[in-house]
């Protein structure tokens, strides 16, 4: 079984958690003229990469806090979890 | 005022292991920002202690005690049953007065949002392993901690008053159902 560390909680069974996607994605700045294709990128478009990749998982069964993770997609291991605001 | 329709009518004892439902018990659900001064001195008057900061811990007075369930959140309840006659929550109402409309906070009553089976007995946690990944015996976990896991599937949120006494909260509609799985489960034991 995999265990992920919150950072609130400490190590825990993964099914105590959700994944929330790609941490890297930024929604456009609110009020600025953005057009279809920047729009689409922001809505639909993921990366999926082999290797390491910057996640949000949400600790759903415990604290409910959203978290962000670093993660190997082919090994599954981690290497590190942070709060919302602090860095990878 | 409570509705005391009651999902578990029976309790049950098998090895080293008993478990009933323990209603009715007021149960109020705290939000608020730690790093708020205000928030934190002015709960802490109304409830006369101070709120776990830490995950897993509570803290406890005559009356109440407040559970940690996230940096955020947290949970108080009445540690004796409530008698009929006297059901009401006074202190819900001074939370609501002081902390909710002063946009300090948020507070909502969820007494009957969960029940709670008071369970006992050395086995407990033998029972509980059968459906959890929370590791029991971990240093975080002695007297007076609390943890929100998974149970079989269910949410749940887990106190331990001490080794042989934990009250284990569940959401109502999923109570038959825990309740019918803990019966399989320390059968087996
Ligand atoms: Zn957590």
């Amino acid at each position: 079984m995999l265990e992920i560390k919150c950072p609130y909680c400490g190590k825990r069974s993964q099914n105590e958690f959700s994944y929330g996607g790609d941490a890297k994605i930024k929604r456009p700045e609110l009020g600025k003229e953005i057009s279809d294709k920047e729009w689409d990128n922001f809505v639909y478009y993921r990366d999926n990469p082999k290797g390491k990749h910057s996640e949000l998982w949400h600790h759903i069964s415990g604290c409910r806090q959203w978290f962000k993770v670093s993660r190997d997609t082919a090994s599954h291991e981690i290497f590190k979890t942070a709060k919302l605001d602090e860095d990878l | 005022m409570l509705d005391f329709f009651t999902p578990v009518n029976e309790s049950q004892s098998y090895n080293n292991f008993s478990m009933k439902e323990k209603t009715p018990v007021a149960k109020i659900n705290l939000r608020g920002n730690l790093e708020n001064k205000e928030f934190v001195s002015k709960v802490g008057k109304i409830i006369g202690m101070i709120l776990p900061n830490k995950a897993c811990n509570t803290s406890s007075k005559e009356k109440i005690t407040s559970l940690w369930l996230g940096p955020n959140e947290w949970l108080l309840v009445s540690n004796n049953e409530i008698p009929k006659e006297t059901n009401i929550y006074e202190l819900e109402q001074v939370l609501f007065d002081n902390i909710s409309k002063n946009n300090l906070g948020a507070i909502t009553n969820v007494t009957d949002h969960f029940t709670i089976f008071k369970l006992s007995g050395s086995n407990i946690f033998e029972v509980l392993s059968k459906g959890c990944p929370f590791d029991f015996s971990s240093d975080d976990f002695g007297d007076n901690k609390v943890v929100q896991t998974i149970l079989n599937h269910v949410d749940v949120t887990i106190h331990r008053r001490s080794e042989n006494d934990v009250d284990l909260y569940v959401r109502r509609s999923f109570a038959g159902y825990l309740w019918d799985w803990l019966k399989d489960s320390a059968k087996l034991i």
